[in-house]
């Protein structure tokens, strides 16, 4: 029976009863990210008593150890921390082996006698992408995927999620064999960012900006996913990735669904994800020929980045001397669909770049007319709207205003709202807030399948260009923008990049 | 617009280290804006970096900025090269935080000092960059001096170079016309220099301004030009260009009062203009050294006597100016092309 007494009390969101199993427990994202995040929410009260963490890896160590390492991850954590690393359990095993599962089962069954989490697991693969389906599928030959009903076995995965369009089918088909689509929830840390959500209230919850989001207004868009840092250590990875895989292929297309889908009837996960996968369908797909004419491929050369000399790619740690991976893409993107037809869609994203920075900026049309003499406008720029998603969450607008005097001189004037400073309330970290979600069970913030295997077909053809050949890799200095070929493919139109 | 010394904004905030690293001086200011109830929302209009010199130069510079925020509100940042000495890869930062209440609205803006040595010296832009005010023009005022910038790439990122053509022309005016020859072709450039002639040029034109008068500027004997060494060659160019008067004609003579007598044959037009730009060096807001203050050019032509007042040659009024006008001017880069070639 439901409580009688918390009827209509706003009681915040609280974590069920329930194990999270954390496959990759010694790795850099748990220790990063994830350890940090859920001493955050036990921070904020939304994990009950009845929570345990199990993690499972190769690494040799035993419970105690694998506490200390959870405490040593959050090193000014409060006592509550403490308390709760207390119950963590750790499983120690290769995942190709059997024995590891069984393990690992009889853990599960101790904790939710002690813990009391009720049966209940979210398993969350943070380890290497080779692993994901052996993962998921020994889960299901353990019985610990599908459990029975009143209790939640949920699958949290990483990117990437697949290497091209067919390992992301493989491997889709994998997980589905174990889990339900609605059990799997596909992390893209970018949609826990509050602005990301944002722009959600910017657009629907505002009656000032929706009329002119449309081709009738905007007269492109550009979005930046700027990054200042190289590959460090992870060049190995990074040469079987790339800047087109590492970042468009997820963040990119993620931020264009949510900043340019049509409003959905409910913001629920059905409501929102049905709409960015509509929008996703409306990407232009590019032939050959488009491909050699609408998109860049750059790598890095040394230089300066932030007052330090920075060495190119080709001589980072675990990096071809003669690599050709991309660590910069800059891409002209059309949308076929009523409201945005016609306006074209520069993204570009890189390593190496000035400044780290994620933004999504509308620049809207010139006014039709101008009643006021040239010189006093001169330097009017067209009115612009730019989402900044990181690092100072933000909107700001740009706009023109009278100069005070007895001139009637126009300048234009940047007005930034930045929700850090407006809100009093700490904006919780992405990992936070999609962590609470997958034990809650929101999916809203993760993505659907058939947006996945959608995001591909639109970055294939690119891909298969490239990998043929038909579109050279240009090179760049660090500490710029980019390459040359990323200004020409956009003032083609007349227009330049922003300065982020 | 005026500037007034006793409407200069109020610190709010600052930090400084005498050796830090980059990462530091943008957590300052995103922590200043987090502590400091600017509201959550800041108007901006400009990025101003000023490029000073070594010596006791940079000090007068950032003097003469700070103030400017409440007319052109954004940020300002101020790079130190600093030469030689064992630590010369260290960076020296400091950041401040202003704030000036107008009416019932606030104006923020920031100054972010940094003494940068060694070869990062020779890349401040990789500096400069991560920390301009996205999308807001870049005006680089090249404080220091206009013959030499270690690090083209600061160049690149101006929307306008602000120089001090009379600071420069302390070397020789004819290379300081070819210093700022070459600015010129890559970027539009204000020079602070001109900018102070104006009231000036302003007086002896409309002398001129009836149509009898004008006609009589095709008849022009000769020009005298008594003044700073760059100032005064700036406005004879000026006059040269605008009249198609010869530059043999034209005699220089120095001196710390701007003067000028044009030949007009049977009469002449006369110029007295003051001392608009003191000694060429940058001057500091308070206390305002002689001549900088509030002045008058006064131009007369048998009985006609224009005057055109104005608010002095302070830097930092001048720099104002120059903010307000980021643009190309024709008629500087006319008179600047000329002025190089004249009393040599
Ligand atoms: N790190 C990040 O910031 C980040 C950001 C976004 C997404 N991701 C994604 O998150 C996932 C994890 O990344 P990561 O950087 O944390 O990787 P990582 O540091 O290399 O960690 C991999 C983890 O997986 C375990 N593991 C690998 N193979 C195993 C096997 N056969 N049997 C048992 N354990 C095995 C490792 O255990 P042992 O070391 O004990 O053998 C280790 O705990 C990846 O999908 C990555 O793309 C990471």
């Amino acid at each position: 029976m439901s409580n009688p007494l918390t009827a209509g009390m706003e009681l915040g969101r609280k974590a069920p009863p329930v194990a999270l199993v954390v496959f990759g427990a010694s790795g850099d994202l748990t220790s990063r990210k994830l350890l940090p995040a859920l001493a955050a929410l036990s921070r904020r009260r939304q994990l009950t008593d009845a929570f345990a963490v199990v993690g499972v890896a190769r690494s040799d160590m035993d419970d105690l150890a694998f506490r200390k390492l959870a405490a040593e991850a959050v090193p000014d954590a409060d006592p509550e921390w403490e308390e709760l690393v207390k119950g963590f359990r750790y499983v120690q095993g290769d995942y190709g082996h059997p024995d590891t599962f069984e393990a690992l089962h009889a853990v599960l069954d101790e904790v939710d006698e002690s813990r009391g989490t009720n049966g209940n697991r979210v398993f969350y693969l943070a380890t290497v992408p080779e692993q994901f389906g052996v993962v998921a599928a020994a889960l299901d030959k353990h019985g610990l995927a599908r459990l029975a009903p009143g209790h939640f076995g949920r699958l949290v995965i990483e990117k990437p999620f697949g290497h091209d369009p067919q390992s992301a089918a493989a491997l889709d088909a994998t997980i589905h064999s174990a889990f339900d689509e609605d059990s799997i929830y596909r992390i893209d840390h970018y949609l826990g960012k509050e602005t990301v959500q944002n722009v959600l209230a910017l657009r629907f919850a505002n009656a000032i900006f929706e009329p002119v989001w449309n081709r009738q207004y905007v007269d492109h868009i550009q979005v930046t996913v700027a990054e200042s840092l190289g590959v460090g250590h992870r060049g190995g990875f990074y040469e079987t990735a790339g800047a087109l895989r590492d970042i468009v292929q997820n963040h990119v297309m993620q931020v264009l669904g949510i900043t340019l889908m049509e409003p959905p009837a409910t913001v629920d996960a059905q409501g929102i994800r049905d709409e960015k996968v509509k929008l996703l369908k409306a990407i232009e797909i590019m032939d050959e020929d488009q491909v050699v004419t609408s998109s860049v491929r750059g790598q890095y050369d040394a230089g300066w980045v932030e007052g330090e000399p920075v060495i190119g790619y080709r001589q980072e740690e675990g990096v071809a001397p003669d690599s050709t991976t991309d660590t910069y893409v800059a891409m002209r993107l059309a949308v076929d669909n009523w409201r945005w037809a016609g306006v074209p869609i520069f993204i570009r994203t890189g390593k190496r770049l000035p400044k780290r920075v994620t933004e999504v900026a509308m620049s809207f049309e010139k006014v039709p007319h101008l009643p006021f003499a040239s010189a006093l406008t001169r330097d009017l720029e067209a009115n612009s709207l730019v989402v900044r998603i990181q690092p100072d969450e933000g909107v700001t607008v740009g706009f023109g205003a009278k100069v005070p005097g007895s001139e009637f001189r126009i300048r234009t004037v940047s007005m930034d709202f930045a929700y850090g400073a407006a809100f009093i309330e700490e904006s919780p970290d992405a990992y936070e807030r999609l962590l609470l979600d997958a034990m809650v069970g929101d999916p809203t913030l993760f993505i659907r399948s058939d947006e996945v295997e959608q995001s591909w077909k639109v970055v294939a053809p690119v891909l298969s260009a490239w990998e043929a050949g038909d579109v050279p890799v240009s090179r760049y200095e660090a500490g710029s923008w980019g390459p040359r070929q990323a200004d020409r493919l956009i003032e083609a139109g007349g227009r330049r990049w922003r300065r982020p | 617009m005026t500037d007034t010394a006793s409407t200069d904004g109020r610190m709010i905030d600052s930090w400084s280290a005498p050796d830090t690293r980059f990462a530091d001086v943008v957590k300052e200011l995103d922590r200043m804006r987090a502590d400091a109830e600017i509201g959550s929302t800041r108007a901006a209009v400009v990025n101003l970096v000023v490029l000073a010199a070594a010596d006791d130069g940079a000090t007068r510079a950032i003097d003469s900025v700070v103030g400017l925020g409440q007319h052109h509100p954004g940020r300002i940042l101020v790079i130190v090269p600093r030469g030689g000495g064992g630590d010369e890869d260290r960076m020296a930062a400091s950041v401040e935080l202003y704030c000036s209440r107008v009416e019932d609205r606030s104006l923020w803006w920031d100054v972010v000092r940094l003494e940068i040595g060694g070869p990062v010296a020779a890349h401040a832009e990789s500096v400069v960059e991560p920390l301009l005010l996205h999308d807001l023009p870049v005006a680089l005022w090249l404080a220091g001096g206009t013959s030499r910038v270690e690090s083209p790439g600061l160049l690149d990122l101006a929307s306008v170079i602000i120089v001090s053509g009379e600071r420069a022309a302390s070397s020789s005016p004819s290379a300081t016309a070819a210093d700022l020859a070459g600015l010129v072709r890559l970027k539009p450039v204000s020079d602070l220099a001109w900018v102070a002639i104006e009231p000036a040029r302003q007086a002896l034109a409309r002398v001129f301004d009836a149509p009898e008068r004008a006609a009589r500027l095709e008849a022009v004997g000769g020009l005298s030009v008594e003044g700073p060494p760059w100032s005064s060659r700036l406005l004879a160019g000026w006059f040269c260009e605008r009249t198609g008067l010869g530059p043999d004609r034209v005699r220089i003579v120095p001196g710390e009062e701007l003067r000028a007598e044009v030949d007009l044959g049977a009469d002449r037009a006369e110029l007295d203009a003051g001392p608009v730009w003191p000694a060429g060096r940058v001057t500091p807001d308070r206390p305002e050294p002689a001549g900088s203050g509030p002045g008058v050019a006064v131009a007369r032509l048998g009985s006609t006597r224009v005057s055109v007042s104005h608010g002095g040659s302070a830097t930092r009024r001048l720099l104002s100016s120059a903010l307000s006008h980021p643009w190309r001017d024709r008629r500087y880069e006319a008179a600047l092309e000329l002025a190089g070639r004249l009393g040599q």
